[in-house]
């Protein structure tokens, strides 16, 4: 749980930050954000996924 | 400085001619933060103090203010989770190499870089200090924290690059957002056929306002 968690805070502080660099209004920030934390997040799990997948089928 | 002279109204029925906008966005940025008295140099080496003060320095306080949560809770985290070892510049036991990577966030890195190296600083001091002992790296117990070493590594390195994107933005401003701008004001004032540099150099001001 606490890796999940640790993960999670990663990718929020890579995400807001990505952004940042990017966009000025808190409004869009928000939204932007969410959006590239969501792609971050859900392309490094499916990433761990496959790998996980591979790991065990070669097991 | 941020306008240029305004060109001739078009003929009935002739479309309206776009002005290119002179110099980058972000040299434009600078100029506007200027123009209010703000330096975007002093905003960028506060940033590199604390992170996210830069931002705070510019009035973009929301930014700066969820940028601080998240950097300097991060820089925390890895700090707490290797017990304040993950900051060192000692070859033999430290991470040299690291500390490059860190040293993006200045105060925290300063602090827990004057935290490893104590016993240093009081010697060059002056001060009476026990010199630290050598750790045992076969020992279990020794073996057995590397992992959160590592994991405090890991959070401490995002942090302190990360802190470099955040510097650049507030010494460069955001390119996203200005640009954005700048084709909004100038497809209004090609709809009214106004000239264009002008306004789009007065929304400008108006975002790094």
């Amino acid at each position: 749980m606490i890796d999940l968690l640790s993960f999670a805070a990663v990718c929020a502080a890579t995400a807001f930050v990505c952004t940042a660099v990017k966009e000025d209004e808190p409004s869009r920030l928000g939204g932007s954000s969410l959006r590239v934390f969501g792609v971050l997040a859900a392309g490094i799990g499916a990433f761990a996924l496959v790998i996980q997948v591979f790991t065990m089928l070669a097991g | 400085m941020l306008a240029s002279a305004p060109a001739p109204a078009p003929a009935a029925g002739e479309a309206t001619p776009v002005e290119p906008i002179p110099g980058g966005s972000s040299a434009r940025w600078v100029a506007a933060l200027r123009e209010q008295g703000r330096h975007p140099e002093l905003a960028a080496f506060l940033g590199f103090l604390v992170p996210g003060l830069g931002h705070v320095y510019l009035g973009r306080t929301l930014k700066g203010a969820v940028a601080f949560v998240f950097l300097v809770g991060l820089y925390a985290a890895g700090i707490l989770v290797s017990q304040g070892e993950c900051v060192s510049l000692d070859k033999q036991n430290g991470h040299p190499y690291a500390f490059f990577a860190q040293v993006g966030a200045g105060l925290p890195t300063g602090l827990a870089l004057l935290h490893s190296h104590s016993y240093e600083v009081k010697r060059a001091l002056g001060m009476e200090a026990e010199r630290p002992s050598e750790p045992n790296v076969e020992s279990p117990d020794y073996v057995g924290r590397l992992p959160k070493l590592d994991e405090g590594l890991l959070y401490t390195m995002i942090a302190g690059l990360l802190n470099l994107l955040l510097i650049h933005d507030a010494l460069m401003g955001s390119p996203g957002s200005a640009l954005r701008r700048e084709e909004e004001k100038r497809r209004a004032s090609a709809r009214s056929g106004t000239p264009s540099a002008a306004t789009a150099a007065a929304g400008l001001a108006q975002g790094a306002a």
